[in-house]
């Protein structure tokens, strides 16, 4: 059975039925007949060589700026500091400038440019561009020049940073092929060229087209059944309504945007940790689906946190930020990754919004682009000034409860434990004194590093490295029992304000002093002090809370005197104990400066009743709390500091190398924003978001229209997606793109229209099959002159193999999953990577749940060209390679699902099992085909098949080895119709986008 | 089409887009006309000669210390114990070092060795009898302290990730020669996998199909080499082959897409890689005396496996393998410190290393192959007090050695101060590492170039200067 009967019933011109059975020639020529566009031409895209001549108007922006940028802006550009004889070429002024007694560009005048005459000479020492340089000019480049300064050598402005026309679409009869203003742009450009459009693709390709553009999943059986019998002619549009509504529009426009917004589940660098901030990865579907404006979409991501009233969502919003690898790797310098990551922020909001290579004038001023150096660190200031919060996201229904309820029971036991404390706080006196000895200590250390030395007097001295918190070991051999401990913190002159503590004013805080023997906790059930500070009881040091203490500052008295602490354990300890002074963290480092310990057989103090059971019971409760808390969400966000970071421009990009002081400014090539900030408010990551969406910025709308059309033909009308610079393409079409990013702007940001406006033109809907003349004339496609055809990214390859094999799980969000993975591929390297293969339904999610280490990427999505997830992806590569076959064809997934869509084939409905008959065997092979690529077989295809289903069966009844291992009994018919899944699974059709 | 025209299809189709112009620029300074589009598995012309074919990289995750093997400084010892002066420090970053620590003389035996004198530790007694072909440079310098950024810098001329390794310019600039095995192969040893992971190898902004292929232990190296169980073994996957490829050539004949055929080229080659790639991990056909010369024991991986699968890779014209051997950081805490666990490093490799330079010489392969050894940067002199006294990260010179393809033998270049803080002479930042690498490839690596973000970048980034004195 052929194709185009399938396609059956859709309203088609007849000549669009019998395209695909025609030689191309013939076909191409009955097309033009049909649509009367006459002849055929040959004729370049660009300025044909050999028409060279005086008439041809020259265009800056098309013509001589590519020229100027690529050869001479790298000497005579904006950078000041690589610039050469003080002569630069991007502005107008200065190109045409008195050199002293001459010009570079004299209007009009060949003879009197000095440029005609470096481009032309022979002399290598007066030659431009230098022959070291190693680039140099064509003889049809060196024309275009001398044209253009012979018709006066005029200047535009860069295309992308003018601002938005909205074009009409040009007035042109193309004999009823237009379905919109889109193909009325396309349709001009190729009768310029003398091309014509390509016919409509078959309405199998167009579903399965749909399907992957919109939704990245391949229609099912049904589906297509569906289509192909809806004659009417609104059943195109009812599909596109239909996907555009669909839950997994999100999840397909999502991975887009995942790989703008370099998502990953993991830390990165050597550690690469898993994080969580899965939360934002559904924010940007549920975003999506909902049709959230892309303006409004841009400034919860980039300012969420600085919205009135910030719901969660807008705070999960900004974890768009957050997607930074972050180095948690030993002895490296927080702030200069803290650099890192802010100067990952700009680049890639300049990336992502802008479309420029902004991160090129990190170093230095761009040597293309007007961005300087300092221009840079403005843009950087933006985001120098948020912290890096995790959000919990508070959970809902029973788990809630129970958290609040621990909440309260936390609070009863906090309040229980301050009795006791206040009640038990009691003065040393001189009645209870006791017969104190000395303790022999064996070991000593401080764990943050400072340095301990003995004195004469028993008493340790602490100097060297006093860091924020620190805790002193000691290893200590009591030769006979003791039951009490005494501290006496001591003063000397090596100590700020002569000590005790390490603290700038003299004092400490002792947070917690724990006893072990034998690797066990010994209880401390008593203390007293001679004094304590205000809310700094003796008591908060053996309380079991590090955020709690003992310190000594005084009202009113000298903080700089000794003190003595008296610590009751619960029994009498001989033998070796180990103690632990642990301080409290704080900026300064309250650590205990010098001390005595000595050791007694008396009780110093009361016992406090039940504090240790109460401490016990506390720690439960908080550990109770920890376990439900891991059943709530948490996800990164940024929080603006409520005093902006001073931010400088780094010389050369070092950050340890400052230059002037700069404040939150946008680029001056582009309109301001309405907001600058002043003093005394310094612009914000919301004012530069605004600005971003404002209408007078040209770039954004652009840059995302651009886009939306690479979503949905491979690449987009301006090339190069990544670059609206002077380095960039320019826009095949511009007036094009324009009209698509005004419609976008003008329709309130809403993003499913202006997919759905594309994919309704009849330009969108153009046969992919290849075409001679195209290809000899425009070998890109850049006139579109048919659509594209290209492969799918690595996690629509998993998502169409998973619908053909009828194991897809439509599950949406939660955290990452982890699909089986081959032995021996995770826990080989450093880092602290685990796979907990997923179960049930969790082993066949959609490719964007799977768990993503940015060291260690799930294999087959690497396979297929699986992006850096550090910097943002604004396309993807495309390659072919003999891995990625490895994997279709071996990998243990794949298999499975070879598996089973050959189940579903055996077990067709309304055939029986094993029915060998030449019908029934025909309409398995019709089932299969159309579950895997949505259309019926040839009867080339058809036949290829069924010839190998049959080999497989005689083979597999030959060898029930072979075929238990395959499907786990002795069912030869079941094993070849497993074999012939495997193959339908492994085409290329069956991974490409046609 | 039979196999064969197949083959010169794909090769002459494979088109990888966008890098094709550049690569064109690469070969050709502008002359040849851009038509070369080629795909990652044929051998694409390099600028000029090159002085070495194929390269085996020995990378020493960690950073050895340079004060314990190479670089012998006497006069460190008389300052053993003493404080640095400021002087010394002037400038510097280190991860770990608060400033108080004190200097640190070599712990090992220094002694000359070989025709050419070189001065080695007694930690390596087997280089002796390598020593006179291979050029040490002690000079080399980076950019960055930790583990993960500076290996990344040394593997891609960058410290940030996102840029293409070393091997992946490679095999995108002058392509393979293997039409049965990557291009670019990637060997691990030690107790684990180094920090960074597949970042390491990663093709960065280039096309997947450059990126180095890690190599897995055991007798399938290759993820996804063995035909899955129940389809009849070579035979059944022969068939499926042959189906999946005829199946494809009828869509060719319909839509006219050049890319099919490089898929029915992949599947072809994929088919011939389950054969090569079990060929080569079967050391059956090995000599003992071989096995013995590395001191390989059968069926157990290690680094001397590796070395010994690193020749086996580069006579099947793997253009570039990569063997990573971890745990040289010696900082002086738990198993790592320099008296007893970097002699284990180090015994793990000594005998190897020997072995693979006089096995490639004994083939006639040196010559024409570039062996290079060295880590992510080198140790301090200052000790580093942890549970013993070890030494942490240092920057500003450190040695690695060269062999074979176009370097000169038995020589030793660069020179560092007395107590080994900075080059004194000869300076050689990776960068130049990175040239001089390209250069004795027959690159000149400021014309190796892939236009990204509007941008022409290159390994070198824009530094780099080929190390003349180390030419042959």
């Amino acid at each position: 059975m052929d194709v185009d009967h399938f396609i059956g019933s859709l309203a088609f011109r007849p000549w669009k039925n019998r395209i695909l059975n025609m030689s191309l020639p013939s076909c191409l020529l009955i097309y033009f007949l049909a649509f009367g566009w006459g002849p055929l031409t040959l004729c370049s895209q660009v300025v044909a060589k050999d028409e060279l001549d005086d008439r041809q108007v020259i265009v800056f922006n098309r013509d001589i700026r590519p020229l100027l940028s690529d050869r001479c802006f790298q000497c005579h550009g904006p950078d000041e500091k690589k610039r050469e004889a003080d002569l630069r070429f991007d502005l107008e002024k200065e190109a045409k400038k008195d050199l002293g007694g001459y010009r570079a560009v004299v209007e009009g005048d060949l003879d009197h440019s000095e440029l005609v005459k470096r481009i032309t000479t022979s002399d290598d020492d007066q030659r431009m561009p230098p022959p070291e340089s190693g680039k140099s000019l064509s003889e049809d480049e060196k024309k275009l020049l001398r044209r253009w300064i012979k018709q006066g050598a005029a200047f535009e402005k860069h295309w992308s940073f003018q601002g938005i026309r909205k074009s009409q679409p040009p007035k042109i009869n193309l004999d009823g092929w237009p379905q919109n203003e889109i193909d009325l742009f396309v349709g001009a450009k190729l009768r310029e060229r003398g091309l014509v459009p390509s016919p409509r693709a078959s309405s199998a390709t167009l579903i399965r087209r749909l399907y992957i553009d919109l939704i990245g999943l391949a229609p099912t059986v049904e589906e297509v059944n569906r289509f192909s019998g809806d004659p009417s002619p609104e059943a195109y549009e009812r599909v596109v309504d239909q996907l555009l509504a669909s839950r997994h529009y999100g999840e397909r426009m999502g991975r887009h945007w995942l790989d703008l917004a370099r998502y990953a589940d993991s830390n990165g660098y050597a550690n690469d940790g898993l994080r969580s901030i899965w939360p934002y990865r559904d924010w940007v579907i549920q975003s999506l689906n909902d049709d959230m404006p892309f303006d409004q979409f841009t400034i919860e991501q980039l300012a969420g946190d600085l919205l009135p009233n910030a719901t969660p969502s807008q705070l999960v919003a900004t974890g768009f930020h957050r997607n930074t690898p972050l180095q948690t790797e030993g002895g490296s310098d927080p702030e200069q990754y803290r650099v890192e990551r802010t100067k990952n922020r700009t680049d890639t909001t300049g990336a992502v919004w802008l479309g420029l290579t902004v991160g090129c004038a990190q170093c230095h001023t761009h040597k293309f682009d007007p961005i300087t150096h300092r221009e840079y660190y403005q843009l950087y200031s933006f985001f120098n000034s948020a912290d890096e919060p995790t959000l919990t996201i508070e959970p809902r229904g029973e788990v809630s409860a129970r958290i609040a309820g621990k909440k309260r029971e936390l609070q009863t036991v906090l309040a229980e434990i301050e009795k006791v404390k206040t009640a038990s706080v009691e003065e040393k006196s001189k009645e209870k004194e006791l017969i104190w000895k000395g303790l022999a200590l064996q070991e000593m250390e401080s764990l943050g590093g400072a340095s301990l030395k003995r004195l004469p007097d028993s008493s340790i001295l602490v100097s060297g490295k006093n860091p924020p918190q620190d805790t002193y070991r000691f290893t200590i051999n009591l030769v006979e029992p003791v039951r009490s401990i005494r501290i006496e913190t001591l003063t000397h002159p090596s100590l700020p304000k002569g000590g005790p503590g390490r603290a700038g004013n003299g004092n400490f805080v002792l947070a917690e002093l724990k006893i072990q023997q034998n690797g066990k906790n010994v209880e401390v059930v008593g203390g007293r002090a001679d004094h304590s500070q205000q809310g700094y009881s003796v008591v908060d040091a053996f309380d079991g809370d590090l955020e709690t203490g003992w310190a000594i500052n005084i009202a009113g008295g000298k903080l700089n005197v000794d003190r003595t602490a008296e610590f009751v354990m619960a029994r009498s300890l001989s033998g070796l104990i180990s103690l632990s002074l642990t301080t409290y963290e704080q900026g300064s480092g309250y650590n205990i400066g010098r001390l005595r310990l000595a050791g007694s057989s008396g009780i110093a103090s009361q016992v406090v009743p039940g504090l240790s059971q109460l401490v016990t019971r506390k720690n439960q409760i908080e550990k109770e709390m920890r376990q439900l808390e891991k059943t709530t969400s948490k996800t990164l966000i940024l929080r603006e500091r409520s005093k902006p970071r001073e931010s400088f421009v780094q010389l050369r990009g070092d950050f340890l190398d400052r230059g002037p002081v700069v404040i939150a400014r946008t680029f001056d090539v582009l309109p301001k924003a309405t907001k600058e900030g002043d003093a005394e408010r310094p612009a914000n990551r919301l004012d530069l978001a605004r600005w971003l969406t404002s209408s007078n910025n040209p770039l954004t709308a652009r840059v995302h229209a651009n886009r939306i059309w690479q979503h949905l033909f491979g690449v987009g009308l301006v090339e190069t997606e990544n670059d609206f610079g002077y380095q960039g393409e320019l826009p095949s079409h511009p007036d094009l793109l324009d009209f698509l990013a005004s419609d976008l702007v003008e329709h309130r940001w809403r993003q499913k229209r202006l997919y759905k406006k594309i994919v309704m033109s009849a330009t969108y809907q153009q046969s992919s099959v290849f075409r001679a003349d195209l290809s000899a004339v425009d070998p890109k496609n850049r006139w579109v002159g048919r659509q594209n055809r290209y492969r799918v990214e690595g996690e629509i390859v998993r998502d169409l193999a998973l619908t053909a094999s009828g194991l897809l799980s439509r599950k949406m969000g939660g955290p990452p999953v982890f699909p089986p993975i081959p032995p021996n591929v995770i826990g080989t390297s450093s880092a602290n990577h685990r796979w907990p293969t997923s179960q049930g339904e969790d082993r066949y999610r959609r490719g964007v749940y799977t768990a993503i280490y940015r060291a260690n990427v799930y294999p087959m999505l690497l396979a297929f060209d699986g992006p850096d997830r550090d910097n943002a992806c604004t396309r993807r590569s495309v390659s072919n390679t003999p891995l990625q076959a490895l994997t279709m064809a071996n990998d243990a997934g794949f298999m499975e699902m070879s598996q089973a869509l050959g189940a579903r084939i055996n077990g067709l409905v309304g055939k029986q099992p094993d029915d060998l008959k030449i019908d029934s065997v025909a309409a398995k092979i019709d089932f299969g085909v159309k579950a895997a690529l949505s259309r019926l077989p040839t009867s080339a295809e058809q036949e290829m098949l069924a010839e190998y289903f049959k080999s497989r069966v005689v083979y597999y009844r030959q060898d029930s080895g072979q075929t238990k291992m395959l499907v786990g009994k002795n069912d030869p018919v079941l094993a070849a119709w497993v074999a012939v899944g495997r193959v339908l699974l492994n085409l290329d059709e069956m991974i490409t986008r046609e | 089409m039979s196999l064969r025209e197949n083959r010169r299809h794909f090769f002459e189709k494979c088109s990888i887009g966008l890098g094709s112009i550049a690569l064109a620029h690469l070969l050709n300074d502008g002359k040849l006309t851009a038509d070369v589009v080629d795909g990652p598995f044929v051998s694409k012309p390099t600028s000029f000669r090159p002085q070495a074919k194929r390269i085996i990289y020995l990378f020493m995750a960690g950073g050895p210390s340079q004060l314990e093997l190479f670089d012998y400084k006497p006069v460190l010892s008389k300052f053993n114990g003493k404080a640095p002066t400021a002087e010394m420090l002037k400038g510097k970053r280190f991860a770990f070092l608060k400033g108080k620590e004190k200097l640190l003389g070599p712990t090992r035996r220094f002694g000359r060795f070989g025709q050419s004198g070189m001065t080695m530790s007694d930690l390596l007694p087997n280089h002796a009898k390598i020593v006179d072909d291979l050029c040490f440079v002690k000079t080399v310098q980076t950019d960055v302290f930790n583990h993960g950024p500076a290996k990344i810098f040394m593997n891609t001329g960058s410290a940030q990730t996102g840029r293409p390794s070393m091997g992946s310019w490679l095999s995108y600039g002058i392509g393979s020669e293997s039409d049965s095995l990557p291009g670019f192969v990637v060997l691990q040893s030690g107790p684990r996998g180094p920090r960074n992971g597949a970042q390491l190898w990663s093709s960065g902004f280039l096309p997947s199909t450059y990126q180095g292929v890690p190599f897995r232990k055991g007798a399938t190296p290759i993820l996804n080499l063995s035909t899955p169980a129940g389809i009849g073994g070579k035979a059944g996957q022969s068939k499926f082959i042959e189906t999946v490829s005829g199946m494809n050539r009828l869509r060719v004949d319909r839509t006219g897409d050049p890319e099919i055929e490089t898929r029915i080229a992949a599947y072809e080659m994929a088919y011939r890689m389950q054969t090569s790639a079990p060929e080569l991990m079967d050391l059956a056909g090995e000599t003992q005396e071989t096995i013995d010369l590395y001191g390989v024991e059968r069926g157990k991986p290690s680094y001397a496996a590796n070395c010994l699968l690193a020749r086996r890779l580069i006579e099947r014209d793997v253009r570039f393998v990569q063997l990573y051997h971890t745990n040289w950081d010696h900082h002086g805490g738990g198993g790592e410190n320099l008296r007893t666990d970097l002699p284990k490093r180090t015994a793990e490799i000594d005998q190897a290393n020997a072995a693979l330079i006089i096995d490639l010489k004994r083939r006639g392969l040196l010559e024409d192959t570039l062996v290079i050894w060295g880590g992510e940067f080198g140790r301090t002199p200052m000790g580093e007090e942890r549970q013993s006294v070890g030494r942490d990260h240092h920057i500003e010179a450190f040695t690695i050695w060269m062999a074979g393809g176009g370097v000169k033998a038995g020589m030793q270049f660069g020179k560092t101060d007395e107590l080994g803080f900075a080059p004194v002479e000869n300076p050689v930042h990776v960068h130049d590492l990175h040239a001089t690498i390209l250069h004795l490839m027959g690159i000149d690596h400021q014309k190796l170039t892939y236009r990204f973000m509007g941008r022409d970048f290159r390994l070198t980034d824009v530094h780099g200067e080929v190390i003349q004195g180390i030419l042959s």
